[in-house]
């Protein structure tokens, strides 16, 4: 019970200080100037706030579509009909991961032009494995003789996804969820190469003059980001029912 | 009522049921007893369609089962297995009314209907319809698991070892409560299972199968007294019979004989009766409607009296 709560202590503690540096970057730059030593003197140009509320769109939009895709797709490669795809799907998703993501952006500009659209399709593939792998696997492992059970009482095959296989899953489903934002969130920093805005334009910008600060003003938002959300999900994942739970019922 | 005629099921190359012919009858209690893999449990699956046959017809209640949908057909027949298989994220009164909310029954109907199978497998209401199933324990989860199957009132029900992993004690409990239960409601059930005392306590007729064939189908009395071949006779090993005794009340056998002692126990069997002699070694037990006395103990058990 007591952890329970400290991830909840120390994602709202995260919070606040995630809101105070990107309300007040003025602020935070010059925190950063006294602690490292810069060529710059006046940090970011454009405010700290529109490059981040560029970032969360972009990590927002991406993981909308790469969720709703990698559910339907994984829960369709487990049914009777989809079956024989599955093979197929996990290979080309691994496949899609492995490919390297900044040559996977650069790839996706002459096809869709520079801005977000080309970010969003390699961020979508790249957050599509950690997703589609744990439905998979999520479903797979409901316990036989619970959906033996289920079937043997009149449930249809619709009526067993949505009432105890989906439910069962979920802990584990919610655990690549988890993964592939925490995965996105970082990954979006590479989204300002092909134009697209976010946290990552401070960062790129920052490693061309070799400007800690500006670098700095760009990784410790991403950073906080993903930890918050990390906990936050993790704390989600909690209330859901636990593995141990489905053992010890048989 | 159900009725199997000439059911054939094959696995590949291996026939799992072969042209096999039954009939229940509404309210028996049919055990079907054999070694595993003679196929009991494939017959059972067939029954409420789990999985296809091959050849053969099956009728539930003069129903064709081809004419229904397989959803259908298994929510009227109740189904319990040995390992239960309750839903884990959800609490005792949402198992139970499993079947009962695919039927849209009102809310109000069933918790009234929730209250009303946990009482009747003994367990208190108040105490158990919020618990999840991993709080309970082995006898309490089958006997939820016997609650949800019948919450629906189905006329027939088929169990798959539904006692199994159950500990002796309490397993004995279970069959005898459940045999209770069947008697009170009526049910027609079809009872899957390899244990031999189960089988003789529980079944109005036994139904012995060995390789997808019926070996023999009749009263326990019958098949213990009368075995039809050397598999029957080697699978009972003799000891049959105190499970019979076991069966009968003392009362129903009673001679006129008066005799001054204290009488045993109006619900006393035969067997209890034969272990009383045996272990003090009198040849005479008092019963509350007169006596009984060893040498019609061995006469009964030697006839068809049984």
């Amino acid at each position: 019970m007591r952890s329970n709560k400290k991830g909840l202590i120390i994602a709202a503690l995260l919070t606040m200080i995630l809101t105070i540096i990107v309300v007040n970057s003025k602020g935070f730059e010059a925190i950063l100037y006294k602690l490292v030593s810069s060529k710059s003197t006046e940090g970011s140009r454009t405010l700290l706030v529109v490059y981040f509320a560029q970032h969360v769109w972009m990590v927002f939009l991406s993981s909308l579509i790469a969720v709703t895709l990698g559910i339907i797709l994984g829960i369709f490669v487990t049914t009777n009909h989809g079956h024989e795809f599955k093979e197929l799907l996990l290979k080309t998703v691994s496949l899609g991961q492995a490919f390297p993501s900044p040559a996977l952006l650069a790839l996706a500009v002459p096809i869709l032009g520079y801005g977000i659209k080309g970010a969003l399709i390699a961020l979508v593939v790249y957050a599509l494995m950690p997703i589609i792998y744990n439905v998979v696997i999520g479903i797979e492992e409901v316990p036989k003789d619970i959906i033996d059970a289920a079937k043997g009482m009149g449930m249809t095959e619709t009526e067993i996804y949505i009432k105890v296989k989906i439910p069962l899953a979920l802990n584990v489903i919610l655990g690549g969820i988890r993964t592939a934002l925490v995965i996105n969130i970082s990954a979006t920093t590479l989204a300002a190469a092909v134009g697209a805005g976010g946290l990552g334009v401070l960062v790129v910008n920052g490693v061309r003059t070799f400007d800690m600060v500006l670098i700095l003003e760009g990784a410790i938002p991403v950073t906080l980001l993903a930890i918050i959300v990390e906990l936050l999900l993790k704390e989600l994942q909690k209330k859901m029912i636990t593995p141990q739970a489905i053992d010890m019922s048989h | 009522m159900i009725k199997i005629n000439n059911v054939t099921k094959k696995y590949g190359e291996f026939t799992a049921v072969n042209n096999l012919s039954l009939t229940v009858s509404d309210a028996e209690f049919l055990v079907v007893l054999g070694p595993s893999g003679c196929g009991k449990s494939t017959l059972l699956r067939l029954i409420n369609k789990m999985i296809p046959r091959d050849s053969g017809d099956i009728e539930v209640d003069g129903e064709n089962i081809d004419d229904l949908k397989g959803e259908d057909l298994r929510k009227t027949i109740g189904y319990v297995i040995q390992s239960i298989g309750l839903f884990p994220h959800m609490d005792v009164k949402r198992n139970i009314a499993t079947v009962p909310r695919l039927l849209k029954w009102t809310e109000e109907k069933i918790s009234q209907r929730v209250d009303e199978m946990l009482d009747l497998v003994g367990l208190d209401p108040n105490q158990y319809k919020d618990k999840k199933p991993f709080q309970l324990s082995g006898g309490e989860a089958q006997r939820i698991g016997v609650a949800r199957a019948i919450a629906s009132d189905p006329d027939i029900l088929l169990m798959d070892e539904p006692f199994g992993a159950v500990d002796p004690i309490n397993r004995l409990r279970l069959q005898k409560e459940f045999r209770k239960i069947q008697r009170k409601l009526k049910k027609t059930v079809v009872f899957v299972t390899h244990d031999i005392d189960e089988a003789l306590l529980l079944s109005d007729r036994i139904c012995i199968m060995n390789q997808g064939e019926i070996v023999q189908l009749d009263t326990p009395e019958r098949i213990v007294l009368n075995p039809k071949n050397d598999f029957v006779k080697n699978f009972f090993k003799g000891e049959g019979i105190l499970t019979i005794l076991s069966r009968k009340p003392a009362v129903d056998y009673a001679e006129p004989r008066i005799l001054d002692e204290e009488p045993l126990d109006e619900n006393a069997t035969l067997r209890e009766v034969l272990t009383l002699m045996l272990t003090t070694g009198i040849d005479k037990v008092s019963l509350v409607n007169g006596s009984i006395s060893w040498d019609h103990i061995l006469k009964i058990a030697g006839s068809d009296q049984v």
